[in-house]
């Protein structure tokens, strides 16, 4: 039948196009536009990084950049700590009471309306009398990407054999040793794949830090939807292009990981 | 090697049991653990000699494994005591203890190489690294593995594996060494090689060995003494022999090698002292040897024959004689050294017995569905009350 119109093949690579298309061109569009050498944003006069010279001197959002690094960093640490803790917790110390409930609330966030985790916590400093500010966005965005720390690591550690760690206990490590000369390198890998996502999830957030933050502390994300309502400008498309590198790269090293060490423990 | 120390012939007899004089290593008294409702130790008392290699038998779940892990550390004792060497083990964690496990899926640590498994115990007991490296050599060397040092965990094949894991268990030189199902992960062909340099392994290194397995003819190749475990329960202590010769129940006789059973009713004794029976499955009765404890008339039993201990005859036997039994054969499996025959009696009952192949000649005029008579001493034949 030489009609034929479309092979299933050539569906599934259309319907894939069109996908992909839907998600990144807009994406592509902001990069191609951030080297625009025009005021206008939509209006094409030639190629020029003229506007990530500008960006160098853009002091307020230079200073927006840097908080969300530091924030970022900072809570991206706190999350990885306790949500690898939580994991173990889960994972190792048997049935105890609250476990259940424990286990299932550590998936309650994942699907959380930002709003909502803003809104709460807004009301929860409030309520303790918090100075807001950085260190709230801080405690905010440890707070909710905790738990996609602790899903990743608990994977992980369920799949681990857990003689492992009575091997290690067996020959002459307490538990606490046991943990970081056997357990923490074998989850290695998770606990850096979680640290990544979580500060990719701190970089990006605007619902929640808009809630908790406070004078002085204007994150990345919060200043360029601050200024982008004032119209758009090409510094703005700069911004965003480098805010695109830097979490692609995080997302990318996470997924790197996570698959190198799935494929080193299927060769064993 | 000496050839004193050879496994099999020269090698002292080893019964620190049978001596009152010597001080049991472990003492297991009364011990018990449970998971909610079900006992999987179930009072358990045991003694344990120093250079003894004790095997744990039983099937799956009946706790063999509980009780390791328990000598271990890794399982609460809830009830009775352990002691190692007069020192009640309670309350001590894995770490403070004298025992190593090899654990039955081995758990190499896959991030370290070979050498650094087998030395991570010699590490936590913060030995300089040159004693270290000397002492992993040496017991690269006893497992025969040597050149491996640099490899990791999932470079190695099953049966190197198993030598880590063993080698490492032995660094630290454990009063007790013990085993949880060592041969279960290997292939069946290097199996009982690999049990007999286990038991060479064990002879020189003089170290308590406790196997857990479920196999019956590892525990009697490479034990000194087995305890065959049922529900929780140790139902039985003794040597190889012991068990099988003289086990002390239908459920023991069946768990180690194969065994025909006869439910009868004792009748008494006769001339020579043995014990005379009624057997629905053998019209002329059973005469069997006279077991170590009390027997009543009427009392019903159970005698058991191992199948080379029985004999098959071509043809029906005339003339009446007590331990003859009439049937046909309804298979035959021919393994080289012997054959196995399935016989059906004419009450149904179904008997195996196995025949030495040592001449061309044997086996002949015994086929499918031929008639043939099957008998046996009354030394062969075992009375069992449980």
């Amino acid at each position: 039948m030489r009609a034929r119109p479309l092979s299933p093949r050539r569906w599934d690579v259309a319907v894939l196009t069109l996908l992909f298309s839907f998600l990144y061109v807009p994406i592509l569009i902001v990069v191609v536009f951030s080297f625009n050498d025009s005021r206008l944003v939509t209006v094409w006069a030639g190629f020029s990084t003229r506007w990530y010279g500008s960006l160098l001197s853009n002091r307020p959002l230079l200073d927006a950049a840097l908080i969300s690094l530091q924030i970022g960093l900072l809570s991206a640490l706190i999350a990885t700590v306790l949500g690898t803790w939580a994991a173990i917790a889960l994972t190792r110390l048997g049935p105890f009471r609250g476990r259940a409930v424990l286990g299932a609330m550590v998936y309650a966030p994942l699907v959380m309306p930002e709003i909502i985790t803003g809104l709460s916590l807004l009301l929860l400093f409030v309520a303790i009398g918090l100075d807001r500010g950085f260190w709230t966005i801080t405690l905010a965005h440890a707070t909710f990407s905790m738990c996609f720390v602790t899903v990743l690591v608990q994977a992980r550690l369920l799949t681990l054999d857990k003689s492992l760690e009575e091997a290690a206990q067996d020959l002459g490590c307490s538990p606490l040793a046991a943990f970081w000369q056997v357990t923490l390198p074998l989850i290695s890998t998770s606990v850096a794949a979680g640290f990544l996502l979580a500060l990719t999830l701190s970089l990006d957030d605007l619902v929640v830090a808009s809630f908790v933050s406070g004078p002085g502390a204007t994150t990345l994300p919060m200043r360029i939807y601050g200024q982008a309502r004032l119209g758009v400008t090409p510094e703005i498309n700069a911004i965003c292009s480098v805010l695109i590198g830097l979490v692609t790269l995080a997302l990318l090293a996470a997924s790197l990981l996570t698959k190198r060490d799935f494929a080193a423990r299927r060769e064993r | 090697m000496d050839c004193d120390r050879q496994f099999g012939s020269g090698r002292r007899p080893l019964a620190p049991w049978a001596d009152p004089a010597v001080r049991p290593l472990i003492r297991i008294r009364n011990v018990e653990r449970r998971f909610g409702a079900v006992t999987a130790v179930d009072n358990v008392s045991l003694d344990l000699f120093g250079a003894e290699m004790f095997c744990l038998l039983g099937p799956s779940g009946c706790g063999k494994t509980t009780l390791l892990r328990m000598l271990a550390g890794f399982e609460p004792v809830d009830a009775g005591s352990i002691l190692l060497d007069e020192v009640d083990q309670a309350g001590l964690a894995p770490h403070q203890r004298q025992t190593n496990m090899m654990f039955q899926s081995y758990a190499l640590f896959p991030h370290l190489t070979v050498a650094g498994n087998i030395g991570f115990g010699l590490k936590q007991q913060g030995l300089a690294r040159p004693d270290i490296s000397a002492r992993v050599a040496d017991l690269m060397t006893l497992v025969q593995i040597d050149g491996l040092a640099d490899r990791k965990p999932h470079q190695l094949s099953g049966g190197q594996k198993q030598r880590v894991a063993l080698a490492r268990a032995l660094a630290c030189q454990p009063k007790v060494l013990l085993l949880d199902e060592p041969m279960a992960a290997l292939d069946a062909r290097i199996r009982a090689e690999t049990q007999r340099e286990l038991k060479q392994i064990q002879h020189r290194t003089g170290t308590t060995f406790i196997v857990v397995t479920h196999d019956q003819s590892e525990a009697m190749a490479m034990a000194d003494r087995i305890g065959v475990m049922q529900g929780g329960r140790l139902v039985q202590v003794g040597t190889p022999a012991d068990i099988y010769e003289h086990p002390v129940s239908r459920a023991v006789a069946r768990f180690v090698g194969n065994i025909n059973l006869f439910e009868a009713i004792v009748q008494g004794d006769n001339a020579a002292g043995e014990v005379v029976l009624t057997c629905p499955s053998i019209p002329c009765g059973l005469v069997a040897a006279r077991p170590v404890g009390p027997l009543a008339p009427g009392q019903p039993v159970a005698v058991a024959v191992r199948p080379e201990r029985m004999q098959v005859l071509s043809g029906r036997l005339t003339g009446a004689a007590p331990n003859v039994a009439h049937g046909v054969i309804s298979a035959i499996s021919y393994l080289g050294d012997l054959t196995v025959y399935s016989v059906r009696l004419a009450d149904g009952v179904a008997l195996t017995v196995s025949a030495v192949n040592d001449g061309r000649g044997t086996g002949q005029g015994l086929g499918w569905d031929a008639e043939v008579t099957v008998r046996f001493d009354p030394h062969s034949a075992m009375v069992l009350t449980a």
